[in-house]
């Protein structure tokens, strides 16, 4: 079984280097780490629950794959119409917020 | 008086708000930095509402609250890795545990600070049917209940809703306090 250190490096090490969960899947089975008919790994949502049923041995390959990937390129910014439906987003809910009241609590 | 109803409210723009700042091509640090900033925003206007609510309803509605929790932060790193990691799903239930803390919160700070100024408030304690012959005891409605009737189990999921003397005479309608800054 992964030991608490090989997961917690896993997880840190698949936020640097990967962009999306999927690309984690992807990868082992492109590294034969898990056969591709691994049930676990293809239900799996999250990378705990493709670590619950990890051994050992599989994190460390695991950890080295990762370390073999180069970090993708990304933004450092969001796009304009983004960053503006989320400050939309934002308004509208304090506005919300601002409008509650007593009344249909009681 | 049960506030947690009010979240529901902003529950599905909260939602919103975090899928679009979880962007997959947008660096991690920056994506924790937006998501930090949204939570603290929501959570300041939450607390603050509910407490200024649940205030007045205890007539000292001349205080302020402590202020939101600092969870926000480990949240929105979970949030931000869970592009990464995976566990969307859980994302959603940890966003709503959040965001009923800080109407929790706001009751409470206001409920203590009434209690210790000398007011009469009141807690009422309900169980769900399945827990323990313990939780089951502490049922019922307390006034200046002291701080045994806060003493629950996670696991037995009890709920403990409190109000002061202007529900209890159905005095409260519309929107009758003011947010003390």
């Amino acid at each position: 079984m992964a030991s608490p250190n090989q997961r917690s490096y896993i997880k840190d090490l698949a936020v640097l280097r990967l962009k999306e969960f999927k690309e984690f899947k992807e990868m082992i089975y492109a590294k034969g780490i898990v056969s591709e008919d691994a049930e676990t790994v293809a239900k799996a949502e999250s990378i705990d629950a493709i670590l619950d049923a990890t051994t050992d041995e599989q994190a460390s390959r695991m950890i080295e794959a990762l370390l073999e990937k180069q970090p993708p390129t990304r933004s450092r910014t969001y796009s304009d119409k983004r960053a503006k439906k989320t400050i939309e987003l934002l308004d509208k809910i304090k506005n919300t917020v601002n409008d509650w009241s007593y009344d249909g609590l009681q | 008086m049960d506030y947690s109803r009010l979240g529901t409210t902003i529950r599905k723009d909260l939602q919103e708000a975090v899928a679009n700042i979880l962007n997959p091509e947008v660096d991690p640090e920056i994506r924790q930095l937006n998501l930090e900033i949204l939570l603290r925003e929501v959570g300041t206007s939450v607390y603050d509402t509910i407490y200024a609510m649940a205030a007045y309803d205890m007539e000292i509605e001349y205080t302020t609250g402590a202020g939101m929790t600092n969870f926000y932060y480990e949240l929105a790193k979970k949030l931000s890795d869970s592009v990464s990691v995976g566990g969307r799903s859980n994302a959603i239930a940890w966003l709503d545990e959040w965001l009923e803390s800080q109407i929790l919160k706001g009751e409470y700070d206001a409920f203590w600070t009434a209690f210790e100024s000398g007011k009469h408030p009141v807690a009422t304690r309900t169980e769900p049917s399945d827990c323990c012959p313990w939780c089951r005891l502490h049922v019922g409605t307390f006034v200046e209940p002291d701080s045994e009737v806060f003493r629950r189990h996670d696991r037995c999921g009890g709920v403990i809703r409190v109000s002061g003397y202007r529900s209890r005479n159905g005095t409260l309608s519309g929107r009758g306090w003011k947010t003390v800054s």
